[in-house]
């Protein structure tokens, strides 16, 4: 008999197969299989996203600057868990995957810290624009891009 | 770098995954070796070698790059 299941559930459901699916694309696994992200990577996702919710919603309701500090870097401790994770997955990949994420790093940090440079410029020259914006989403679609191009170029 | 992985993989009538599995790396790693994309690191290689019973240098061609 099958159970009923309630609309937010089937939207967790839903979320969790789709971001299993994201990650099972950028991340490959060891030796060389791609990986879905660990039920741990993905934990510490949600965790991340919660953190900033509840940071972004915690702001309004505190004044003073310390407890503000506080609650800004509340998403730190995901970050830190979601690097030492990724570092783990970065191990565990056999040497040409290595070489693909290196590459895919590379260039992600190259191209970052130069686009910040041209983003200042404009910024110089009366372009309004939000650079911490552009590189939250601009980032992971650069390395995913860099990814990409490396694993057509080596693999 | 020219190699005869895949003849001496083909005599031994394996596949690529089963070579990838008794190399302990993905099949895309064989694959990119087989094809001259990727060099191996010489551990990979000499596990190779190891694998197939010949001499590193008769299976790894130095002198020719792709």
């Amino acid at each position: 008999m099958g159970q009923r299941v309630s609309p937010r559930e089937a939207a967790a459901a839903a979320l969790q197969r789709g971001l299993f699916r994201l990650f099972s694309v950028a991340m490959p696994a060891a030796p060389g299989r791609r990986l879905p992200a660990s039920r741990g990577t993905l934990g510490w996702m949600l965790a991340y996203i919660l953190a900033l919710v509840v940071s972004h919603a915690g702001l309004r309701h505190v004044d003073s600057a310390l407890p503000r500090i506080g609650v800004a870097l509340l998403p730190l401790v995901p970050v830190v868990a979601l690097v030492l994770l990724s570092v783990r997955r970065v191990l565990g990949m056999d040497e040409l995957e290595r070489r693909l994420e290196a590459v895919a790093l590379a260039v992600t940090a190259l191209v970052t810290w130069l686009a910040l440079g041209a983003c200042w410029m404009l910024e110089h020259a009366g372009v309004a624009l939000d650079p911490a914006r552009i590189g939250f989403l601009g980032i992971p679609a650069l390395y995913l891009v860099a990814r990409h191009g490396a694993r057509l170029r080596y693999a | 770098m020219n190699n005869r992985i895949r003849d001496l993989r083909g005599a031994q009538g394996w596949s690529q995954a089963d070579l990838a599995e008794r190399l302990d790396v993905s099949r895309q790693t064989v694959n990119a070796i087989e094809t001259g994309k990727y060099d191996p690191s010489l551990p990979l290689a000499f596990k190779i070698a190891r694998l197939f019973g010949q001499p590193i240098e008769s299976i790894f061609d130095p002198g020719s790059s792709t």
